[in-house]
């Protein structure tokens, strides 16, 4: 393709999609200037490899498709923290979960089990899916990548942890404490409202 | 209160913790399957302990709600400014010459 017209293509593709892009981008990274990187950093590979883009599928699929491969190389450079670093992060989200069970390190019954089973189609509810944004944000961005990477990747859990570059043992300990918070959070939030 | 905390530590000795528990829902839920140790110990506790019984549905809740969630096309919509896209594509030109 002549130069002319990859600039031309890049042009409307950064008009078109930007926002679209960096809406998506947003919702999966925490920090908004690091999806403007993201964005940024896919039309480059999106331009860099312009001739290989035949049009059979839609550039707005295309494009993010390179997208959420940028995002799981953040994920992985996050993901793949020395181990021994704790972060004041991850220590109050450890503190908070292991809070959740009492000194025989049986549960802390807080009465509100039911609830959780009385609640039919929580998603259709605006507020709900509001509150546990809100749950899902507060994770540290570690416990996030893991748990969305399940999402974006749509793949096994060895795949996954293949992509993240972290063991399956890595893994599941995270997502499991991950999951305690976001019962934490709903429980005080959505739930008991206390 | 003394009775209560001995039968904890007997059922912990015995079976798992409440908390070991949880970790092996998820264990079995990632890997697929546990050692049969392992997996009795958790079915029997489980059988027995109605709060880690309410955790194993709501575990299963999390993971639907959380992949539904993601999935919710109610991303919020953002903008970005024209002069922040006039910006980028001058950055993109700039770094794709040479």
């Amino acid at each position: 393709m002549e130069t002319i017209n990859k600039e031309k293509e890049l042009s409307g593709w950064v008009h078109e999609y930007a926002d679209y892009l960096y809406s998506w981008a947003s919702y999966k990274v925490k920090d908004s200037n690091l999806a403007q990187d993201l964005v940024q950093e896919t039309f480059l590979s999106a331009y860099t490899s312009i001739d290989g883009f035949k049009g059979n599928s839609s550039a707005k699929t295309w494009l993010t498709t390179i997208l959420n491969r940028k995002i799981i190389d953040h994920y992985r450079k996050v993901s793949r923290r020395p181990e021994s670093l704790i972060t004041e992060e991850n220590e109050r989200s450890l503190a908070a979960t292991d809070s959740m069970f009492n000194e025989n390190n049986r549960w802390q019954v807080n009465g509100l089990e039911s609830m959780w089973q009385e609640e039919e189609n929580l998603l259709d509810d605006h507020q709900f899916n509001h509150t546990f944004d809100i749950c899902l944000k507060d994770l540290p961005p570690v416990w996030y990548a893991s748990v969305t990477a399940k999402f974006i990747l749509q793949k096994k859990p060895d795949a996954i942890c293949q992509e993240l570059g972290i063991s399956m043992s890595n893994y599941w300990q995270v997502i499991h404490r991950a999951k305690l918070q976001l019962k934490k959070c709903l429980d005080t939030k959505w739930f008991g409202k206390d | 209160m003394v009775w209560k905390g001995l039968m904890e530590k007997l059922m912990n000795f015995m079976l798992f913790s409440c908390k070991k528990v949880t970790t092996l829902i998820e264990k079995k839920e990632v890997l697929g399957k546990l050692s049969w140790m392992q997996n009795t110990k958790l079915k029997v506790h489980t059988s027995m302990c109605d709060a880690c019984k309410s955790y194993a549905d709501q575990s299963r809740q999390l993971d639907d709600t959380i992949m539904k969630h993601l999935d919710n096309k109610d991303v919020p919509q953002k903008i970005l400014q024209d002069d922040t896209k006039s910006k980028m594509l001058q950055t993109i030109l700039d770094k794709s010459e040479g």
